[in-house]
């Protein structure tokens, strides 16, 4: 799937498999290094795409959060402006890539909070 | 750098009256008067979950370099994602933290009050005039050069000042 195909405005209304497989993609995680940013094995990852059981509790939370990044990230930018965005240094995340961020303890919540209020 | 606390609490303040302007998010646009970003996240001269303020600018160009700033600095927007809007505004009691008569008196100057990605300094002004009941500060931009900003504490404005959203003027980028 390229990110020119990521339909990131209707997320919320996908299938939670469509949007956790969406989420990785849009992050350029493999399913390991997905499995490491949520705290979870790769089987798991591979059930929540596959729809045969959807995330729970805090990793429900995380993907919710992973989403309003998308969601944010697609009402600013055009996709292959997105692309840039997650791998590109960035000040307000201590210098970090978004991509890299997203592996430290907190990281994928604070990028939903500052995004979600900018022009707020 | 931290300012003087005692001359915060006495420097002069004067009336601020004319149009200003916002950008805001398109999905937020309807509610020109909202401080949640501000609130929420802190921005130079408020503090995060104590109080708010509404930032204006004094033109276009300013507003494009703030909003500009940040987790998504550097790079181009995507095309109407802001809503631009106009503000007309009549206050009594505002700050001049553009005048270096007042940046002298409370021992700051123009540099402390701009680092860009530290408010340190600027919210300790921020929050005792806030705590002193003035309606809002005129600021330096730290993101355009020769900029101004309006930042106003809205829950402080009293019964003979008005801020009202005036107009949409268009979108940006």
């Amino acid at each position: 799937m390229s990110h020119a195909s990521l339909n990131l405005a209707n997320l919320a209304s996908a299938p939670f498999g469509e949007q956790v497989f969406t989420l990785r993609q849009l992050f350029g995680f493999t399913k390991v290094e997905f499995a490491l940013v949520l705290d979870v094995n790769e089987k798991t990852i591979r059930r929540w795409e596959e729809g045969a059981i959807a995330p729970q509790g805090s990793h429900r939370l995380a993907v919710d959060a992973l989403r309003n990044i998308a969601e944010s990230l697609g009402e600013l930018f055009e996709p292959d402006i997105i692309r840039v965005w997650i791998d590109r240094e960035n000040p307000a995340l201590q210098g970090e890539r978004p991509r890299d961020f997203a592996k430290k303890p907190g990281g994928i919540f604070l990028m939903a909070h500052l995004l979600s209020n900018v022009g707020r | 750098m931290i300012a003087n606390q005692a001359a915060l609490h006495q420097v002069q303040t004067e009336p601020v009256n004319g149009q200003f302007y916002r950008y805001i998010r398109k999905k937020y646009a309807t509610m020109p008067l909202s401080m949640h970003g501000a609130f929420n996240e802190g921005r130079r001269y408020n503090v995060a979950g104590l109080f708010g303020a509404l930032y204006l600018a004094f033109d276009c160009a300013t507003c494009e370099a703030e909003v500009s700033q940040g987790i998504i600095a550097g790079l181009e927007m995507k095309k109407g994602a802001f809503v631009v809007w106009e503000y007309q505004v009549s206050l009594q009691s505002v700050v001049r933290l553009d005048s270096e008569s007042v940046l002298q008196a409370i021992e700051v100057s123009r540099a402390d009050i701009t680092v860009k990605g530290n408010h340190w300094t600027a919210s300790g002004i921020g929050e005792p005039l806030y705590n002193r009941g003035v309606e809002g500060l005129v600021a330096p931009s730290a993101q355009q050069e020769d900029g101004k900003c309006l930042d106003i504490f809205l829950d402080h404005v009293n019964e003979n000042s008005s801020v009202e959203p005036s107009a949409q003027l268009g979108t940006w980028p």
